[in-house]
């Protein structure tokens, strides 16, 4: 009842917090309080990990459950059949494609949208951590194709992979920063048309991206922020791709 | 076809970077691997198998619409599952009547029979690892965490339970998660990073 709670009474029931084992109420206090408190935050993925631990148990799952539940997935509208329980602790998120437009060389006029929902829910679903984890992956599997992006001068050198299923992964963490206002943007190249893979913003690290339709190449432009539809800039560095 | 793309092959960042496109192969692989622990669970939780597989239904859904809430830097994949299993099932008890009775009864359990409700957890075939780092918290920890935990209960009712003022409870309960976290630490339990 008692609103208002301090830092140490808040923390004090970070161990309750873990275990579900709190009312709603303490629940939103204590998760408002996580979102500012960094050791508290600590504290209590520690705390998470434990009661995770807790809850293995070596079950079978009945006979039948996953065919009801892949039947289900074609007809589930995407959110949300299951009331969410906000527990999720703040976290950081790839900057990268969030905003990225995918758009068609002029003239086209064709928008994939589809391509462009699969790279939000991608770059969504991709945390630092899993993201490196994932180019490892492209980069370990024989059935990648590999390039690096040069600039003419050979200053700039981008490595980036695209895997089997055509995820692509740019190992930018040497670019240059650009200075504020400018963005690095990703395009795509193929025999008729030129597409945005990206825009990757000022100073990219490892950025993830989609080539759903065939690409020979790729190409990196500097940009005015946000990026463009279409680039008039001659690009930084360019890749031709292995068949 | 030279393209590899078995799943069962990734670990369970790139399973879900998978799923985020849409691949039901990825997901009936992360059922494979951790379906049985969430069923499992969500069973100890509410008792009844139907609502368990409700449950774990919905976990699974839930991991379909929104791969991006699974945070791999937080822990992996199971933890993120058995968190949310948890804090669904501990709802619907919350929710409904049939909670009240089952808490009666094993309330009744717990105080006349402190030994039963151990013999329970050990019933769920808990990890061995998990179930001995349990077994090293001093009586009153474990009480707590484990009325909490396995019964879905607030602090404040195990403290009503176990007659005890509620700052105790919450505190036997921070200790113990955090001298487990030192035993599962040491004996390399990967969920206690």
């Amino acid at each position: 009842m008692s609103a208002g709670r301090d830092h140490r009474e808040l923390s004090e029931l970070l161990g309750a917090w873990a275990l579900d084992a709190v009312e709603d109420a303490e629940r939103a206090e204590i998760e408002a309080h996580l979102a500012t408190c960094a050791r508290c935050r600590a504290e209590a993925e520690e705390h998470l990990a434990v009661a995770a631990a807790l809850g293995n148990t070596a079950a079978q799952p009945p006979a039948g459950l996953w065919e009801r539940i892949a039947a289900s997935l074609d007809d589930t509208p995407p959110p949300l059949a299951l009331e969410p329980r906000h527990r999720r602790l703040p976290r950081r998120l790839v900057v990268g494609l969030a905003a990225a437009a995918v758009v068609l060389f002029a003239g086209l006029g064709y928008l994939l949208v589809d391509q462009q929902r699969q790279i939000d829910r991608l770059q969504a679903a991709l945390l630092d951590d899993a993201l490196a984890r994932a180019a490892s992956v492209a980069l370990a599997d024989p059935d990648s194709r590999r390039a690096v992006l040069r600039s003419e001068d050979g200053t700039v050198q981008v490595p980036v992979v695209i895997d089997a299923t055509g995820t692509g992964y740019l190992l930018a963490d040497r670019l240059p920063p650009l200075p504020e206002g400018r963005t690095y943007q990703l395009w795509g190249v193929s025999a008729d048309t030129v597409v945005s893979l990206g825009v990757l913003g000022p100073e990219p690290r490892l950025v993830a991206f989609r080539a759903t339709i065939a690409i020979d190449a790729l190409a990196l432009t500097d940009e005015a922020a946000p990026g463009v539809a279409v680039s008039e800039q001659p690009p930084l560095a360019v890749a031709e791709l292995p068949v | 076809m030279g393209r590899r793309d078995d799943v069962t092959e990734l670990g369970d960042a790139a399973l879900v970077v998978a799923i985020g496109r849409y691949r039901q192969d990825a997901l009936a692989e992360a059922y494979r691997r951790h379906g049985g622990a969430v069923f499992g669970l969500a069973r100890r939780l509410l008792g009844d198998p139907h609502r368990a597989e409700e449950v774990t239904q919905e976990v699974f859904l839930r991991l379909w619409d929104r791969p991006d809430r699974y945070d791999a830097e937080r822990g992996s994949l199971r933890s993120f599952l058995l968190v949310t299993c948890h804090g669904r099932a501990v709802d619907l008890l919350r929710a409904d009547g049939s909670r009240r009775e089952r808490e009666d009864r094993t309330a009744q359990q717990a105080a006349g029979e402190p030994y039963d409700l151990e013999r329970e957890v050990w019933d769920m075939a808990l990890a061995d690892s998990v179930r001995d780092a349990l077994g090293e918290l001093p009586e009153p920890e474990r009480r707590a965490i484990e009325l909490a935990y396995y019964g879905g209960r607030t602090y404040r009712e195990v403290a009503e339970l176990l007659d005890a003022p509620e700052g105790t409870v919450k505190s036997r309960i921070r200790s113990g998660l955090r001298r487990m976290r030192a035993v599962l630490a040491e004996s390399g339990i990967g969920e206690a990073r």
